[in-house]
């Protein structure tokens, strides 16, 4: 074993400071203090040698072209006008964006399209991960068949699913079959709503693999205890089990909170804003400004509001869940 | 007498009731997340005529023609596999190479290394990647880069770096320090320590790591779709082209579906708990 006491770096056993002189002590700590920051810068000098590599290509790749977006944002820049140079029109871009009837549209359906997907698919993953926690016959079949969904890749799933909410598509057959009759999925309710639907066809698995792993974590004394204190399973849940699962939950919240106000894929391949861009999502907007109507300046800018909406999405997760966890 | 055996029966429905409960809501579910893909399955072995119509044939004769369909030519699909392998195989390496290094500097040799790991993660997931990916395209479009493999492996990189140097991060805080203090102490030096003491202890995790940024590289869409034309395209931008001005090959498309639905479902078998476990090992330990 290594003894502790013999190097200077590493002292933090008990010493017999109380019989020496209080002066040698105190100048001792002080010498201490002042090795202590040497040390540490030394540390971090030799530290960046370690992370250069990485830092280096994280500059090169991630942080210059989010300042080269900034600096495009007020910039007007459009490919389709490149005779038109490029030229500084400071915030105009982004107060165009507010005038912009596209914006506030693509904002609504994000904030519906992550709402909606937020309620379905939290309670969806807790019924099951209390569910699969038991001992059940099959498990690992039906965890595979479950989970399966969310490995898929969604472009691809969002093309299956395409495929499926055609008029003549075996979702609008089986509606009929329970005489719901068939659905337009072209318009823009049922748009959003196909982009819903897949999204927690897809996704409610990423939830229950995180509560799972919440429920696993916790120790079974506690319902037992519960249990004999005459709780039933009802409140049994909403006392001990969710109270104890407050972290998992909040995780999974930001996780999906930011996932789903980027979405892109499947609005973009289910609906592909249609009709006429009333689906939109915020990601799709960006897109559309920058490569349908090649106005780079309008897009960067669109893509720095929407990294904002999200950092504030993710904060007042946060503030409004992680608070009182912390207290 | 009587009113003990009443209770036991009374017990007993009630579990009857509990179970048949649990097995229905879990028997429903695994139909509704089943059911698309076998769908699917099934529409992949019709003519591109049966797969569209009311109501749906479930007895038919089977074709193999779809798959055929997506071996021709047209939608080079070898090489489109190529593509998604070797953007997934090269992305994954450069960001373990490149976050072993750092996620070690930062967990043991820089005192402020834990924060600047949390406040990395945190602003790289919060960045929309389409924000990343406009600046990106212009670029690449200077560099001439675009419709280029590398292309799509800086995006990802670009992308996941931060995500696996935090992974990796997380991995060697859970190693005791000591075995490398006392490699430190018989005159190893700090790389010899990681290469020689960190790393095998890390190798699980590293197996982790590099299947979550392959996944997150395999399913990726936005950075290919943007970043390629025709040469470089990937797997899942490839599924669009069986939609057309022509007409959609729904037939086409499904077989496609399938092909790449069967490795995943085949990893997923083979090693579905490692799999599971990256997950929750990339997602809880923020």
């Amino acid at each position: 074993m290594l003894n502790r006491h013999a190097v200077p770096g590493l002292a933090g056993g008990i010493r017999p400071t109380a019989c020496l002189p209080l002066r040698r002590v105190l100048s001792a700590g002080r010498f201490r203090r002042r090795h202590r920051f040497r040390f540490l810068r030394r540390r971090s000098v030799a530290g960046l040698f370690f992370i250069a590599p990485a830092l280096l290509t994280l500059a090169a790749t991630f942080v210059y072209p989010v300042c080269y977006n900034l600096w495009l944002s007020l910039h007007s820049y459009n490919l389709s006008e490149l005779y038109l140079g490029i030229h500084f029109v400071g915030l105009q871009n982004y107060a165009a964006e507010l005038g912009d009837p596209y914006f506030w549209s693509a904002l609504r359906n994000s904030l519906i399209i992550t709402l909606a997907s937020l309620a379905l698919e939290l309670p969806i993953g807790m019924a099951l991960a209390l569910i699969l926690y038991r001992r059940i016959r099959w498990n690992g079949f039906f965890r595979f068949l479950i989970i399966l969904p969310l490995l898929l890749i969604p472009a691809v799933t969002a093309y299956m699913w395409r495929f499926m909410f055609q008029y003549d598509g075996i979702v609008n057959y089986i509606l009929s079959l329970i005489h719901v009759g068939a659905v337009n999925w072209a318009k823009t309710a049922t748009g959003l709503l196909s982009v819903i639907i897949v999204t927690v066809w897809e996704n409610a698995p990423f939830s229950l693999i995180i509560f799972l792993a919440g429920l696993q974590s916790v120790d079974p004394e506690l319902w037992a205890a519960a249990k004999v204190d005459g709780a039933g399973p009802v409140r049994r849940f909403l006392h001990v089990t969710l109270p104890l699962m407050r972290p998992f939950v909040l995780v999974v919240i930001v996780i999906r909170t930011m996932d789903l106000l980027r979405l892109f894929d499947e609005g973009y391949i289910l609906t592909g804003g249609a009709p006429a861009r009333t689906t939109e999502t915020l990601s799709q907007l960006v897109y559309t400004s920058t490569f349908t109507y090649f106005n780079v300046g309008q897009g960067s800018a669109l893509a720095v509001v929407e990294g904002l909406i999200v950092i504030a999405a993710v904060l007042s997760c946060f503030l409004t869940l992680g608070v009182r966890q912390g207290t | 007498m009587r009113g003990r055996n009443e209770r036991s029966v009374l017990r007993w429905t009630r579990k009857l009731f509990a179970r048949v409960a649990v097995y229905g809501t879990l028997l429903l579910y695994s139909v509704w997340a089943a059911f698309p893909i076998a769908w699917v399955v099934l529409t992949s072995f019709k003519t591109n005529a049966e797969a569209l119509t009311v109501p749906p044939k479930v007895v038919f004769r089977p074709t193999v023609s779809n798959y055929a369909d997506v071996f021709a030519a047209v939608y080079q699909f070898p090489s489109v596999v190529a593509n998604s392998v070797v953007v997934a195989a090269f992305g994954t390496a450069a960001i373990i190479f490149l976050a072993v290094p750092a996620a070690y500097g930062l967990s043991r040799v820089i005192p402020w290394g834990r924060n600047a790991v949390s406040f990395g993660i945190i602003s790289a997931r919060t960045f929309p990647t389409i924000g990343l990916a406009i600046p990106l395209f212009i670029l690449m479009q200077n560099a001439r880069l675009l419709d280029t493999r590398l292309a799509v492996v800086i995006a990802n990189v670009a992308y996941s770096l931060p995500f696996g140097i935090w992974m990796i991060f997380g991995f060697i805080e859970s190693i005791p320090i000591e075995l490398e203090e006392a490699a430190l102490l018989d005159g190893c030096s700090r790389v010899g320590a990681l290469a020689r003491v960190v790393v095998p202890q890390l190798l699980p995790g590293l197996g982790a790591t590099a299947i979550l940024t392959s996944i997150v590289a395999w399913r990726e869409y936005l950075f290919p779709l943007i970043l390629t034309t025709r040469d470089a395209r990937t797997l899942p931008v490839v599924a669009g082209s069986f939609i057309t001005d022509v007409g959609p090959n729904w037939g086409g498309l499904c077989a496609y579906s399938v092909l790449t639905i069967l490795p995943i479902a085949i990893f997923c078998v083979v090693t579905g708990r490692l799999l599971i476990k990256g997950f929750i090992a990339g997602a809880v330990k923020g």
